[in-house]
């Protein structure tokens, strides 16, 4: 078949369809563009104060529903919210603000001599938080609605929150064997969770997302040391149950770009990863990588698609992100955190605009010039 | 002498920091060591701002800066008892991070300033009583989340208006977010987004105020 009636016949695609080629390296109709909304964002989307949109499952199963339709030229990761749901069953208090995100409050860990002590739950449907959120993925459930993906904190972030984050960093060097009994429980709850939430939804996951942004307050000695294995464990646990493991963070990332591949995971979604601002350098990198996996962003979502007051530097930037990772497939144009409140909606239709005119691919490996037609 | 100490530091050889300074401090003028550990951690800080140190690094900085600066106490009581400025901080409204505001405190406290932490989740009312209770030098607003802008602003604001002697006071923001645009919305005087270098600013600013 020649290159043009492949192209024609690819442009059938579904979201969902384009993003799994691209993670598969295959060549989809163009470059996807994949959304992850943030609670405020949802809740201004559905004209409610936060506090009222996260109580309400109805409210997010609509409002979520609504954006995919809005918004249909993207995969949108839109799901029913529980935040810091870990953290909270783990016994960490979860403040409780109208109408913006909720954060974690406070430590449940005040003494390095409580980590040994310190239980998980038996399973995470027993306790406030993983219990609460499993029931509401169930209730969606049961009224049609698949949530997209499944996705919490990875063992770091979470050890970070339940032990507090600049101890838990110091302690990493001061009493690392404390810090690697914390991580083997934390990371014994994350799998057990997201195990008991992909057996909810009947055992398979397209993709399971494991945020942890931790990574970037390491040097690549101590990634190795504390991020590494823990990671591994988890992804070997749970890779059997998903077409793909997502890895998100949105913090200084460069310094183990080469690394994520080995680590089991299949697609990266950051906004930090390029060595000193050079984003070629990186796709150079991945590209050249044995345990390849694909690129997700990174277009900065606070700092450009929010506030840059000139659609035209916006343009300029998502330009340059599907032209440099696009070819070769792999890639997925994203911001490279969740969208901020405030985001003016029509930044997010310039992406899928900007994907569809400069995203097309004629074969894999190139992207079909839109001046040159 | 002083190379393998600011060596020592900059490599973040916290034991052998340590024993340096105890041994220098029989040897050495104690504040010429002071300086040393400071030019260390400007370098330290460099490091950070040139991607090639992590948040983890300053962490072990600010610890070791601390030790160090308990050894040294005792000679610092002869030679600079003086306080350097006093200095309200606290972690904004809505807020819970503190990893930031614990390094600078630890940094600040060690260099002689007088440190009022007022904590995590501070509301704009409470940092103004704060202020007129301990009529400090420099308000300092910590938040690593983008949604701090707006309490930031709402808390210097409120200050500004409320408190008789605004214009003695300085205002500085800190927090990986934080940008030239988002200093002058907020009408900040200073912002920073590591806290080795908000301690620079501060220093600074202490002097030229």
């Amino acid at each position: 078949m020649s290159e043009e009636k492949k192209s024609k016949k690819a442009k059938t695609l579904d979201p969902a369809q384009r993003m799994l080629k691209a993670m598969a390296f295959l060549k989809p109709d163009r470059v996807p563009v994949v959304f992850f909304p943030e609670f405020d964002l949802m809740a201004d989307f559905a004209g409610k104060p936060v506090k009222k949109y996260l109580a309400d499952v109805d409210l997010q199963i609509e409002t979520g529903e609504r954006f995919k339709e809005r918004f249909s030229g993207a995969y949108c990761a839109v799901s029913i919210y529980q935040p810091y749901a870990t953290a909270q069953a783990l016994g960490c208090p979860i403040s409780d603000p109208e109408d913006e995100i909720p954060a974690v409050a406070g430590h449940v860990i005040k003494q390095t001599s409580e980590v040994e002590k310190f239980k998980i739950p038996e399973s995470a449907w027993d306790v406030p938080g993983t219990g609460d959120w499993l029931k509401k993925i169930e209730y969606s459930l049961e009224t049609g609605i698949k949530p997209a993906g499944i996705g919490e904190f990875g063992p770091l972030e979470i050890a970070g929150q339940v032990y507090g984050y600049d101890k838990f960093l110091l302690d990493m060097r001061k009493k690392p064997k404390i810090i690697h009994k914390l991580l083997e429980k934390c990371t014994e709850f994350a799998i057990k969770f997201l195990s008991e939430w992909t057996e909810l939804i009947g055992g398979y996951s397209t993709v399971i997302l494991i945020a942890d942004h931790v990574s970037g307050f390491l040097n690549k000695k101590l990634v190795n040391e504390f991020f590494a294995p823990y990671h591994k464990n988890l992804i070997e646990a749970l890779k059997p149950m998903c077409g793909g493991m997502l890895y998100h963070s949105e913090n200084r990332s460069y310094h183990f770009i080469d690394q994520i591949g080995d680590w089991g995971y299949n697609i990266f979604h950051g906004q930090d990863w390029a060595p000193k601002g050079d984003l070629k350098k990186t796709k150079e990198i991945v590209s050249n990588l044995d345990n390849k996996y694909a690129l997700m962003g990174q277009v900065p979502g606070r700092d450009v698609v929010l506030r840059e007051p000139n659609d035209k530097v916006v343009e300029k930037q998502i330009i340059e992100n599907i032209q440099i990772y696009g070819p070769g497939s792999g890639y997925m144009l994203s911001t490279g955190g969740g969208i901020n409140r405030g985001t003016p909606l029509r930044r997010l239709d310039m992406m899928i605009k900007l994907a569809d005119k400069y995203g097309r691919y004629k074969t894999k490996n190139k992207l079909i010039n839109p001046e040159e037609e | 002498m002083r190379e393998e100490l600011i060596n020592a530091m900059v490599e973040l050889e916290d034991d052998l920091v340590l024993n340096l300074v105890k041994d220098q401090l029989e040897k050495r003028d104690p504040l010429e060591i002071f300086e040393d550990l400071k030019t260390s951690l400007i370098k330290i800080g460099d490091l950070f701002e040139a991607e090639e140190y992590f948040l983890s690094d300053l962490i072990i900085a600010a610890d070791t800066f601390k030790e160090a600066s308990k050894l040294m106490e005792p000679y610092f009581t002869k030679k600079q008892d003086e306080v350097k400025g006093k200095i309200l901080i606290g972690t904004v409204e809505g807020d819970m991070h503190d990893i930031g505001k614990n390094i600078i405190i630890t940094l600040l406290r060690s260099e002689g300033f007088e440190v009022v932490d007022l904590g995590i989740d501070v509301s704009a009312t409470e940092f103004l009583e704060a202020v007129k209770i301990n009529h400090p030098n420099i308000v300092a607003l910590s938040g690593l989340l983008t949604s701090s802008k707006e309490p930031m602003k709402k808390t210097i604001e409120l200050i500004k208006k409320e408190y008789k002697d605004t214009e003695k006071l300085i205002f500085i923001v800190g927090g990986v977010a934080i940008n030239e645009d988002w200093i002058k919305d907020i009408g900040a005087n200073y912002g920073t987004t590591n806290a080795i270098n908000g301690l620079k600013i501060i220093n600074d600013a202490i002097k030229n105020f």
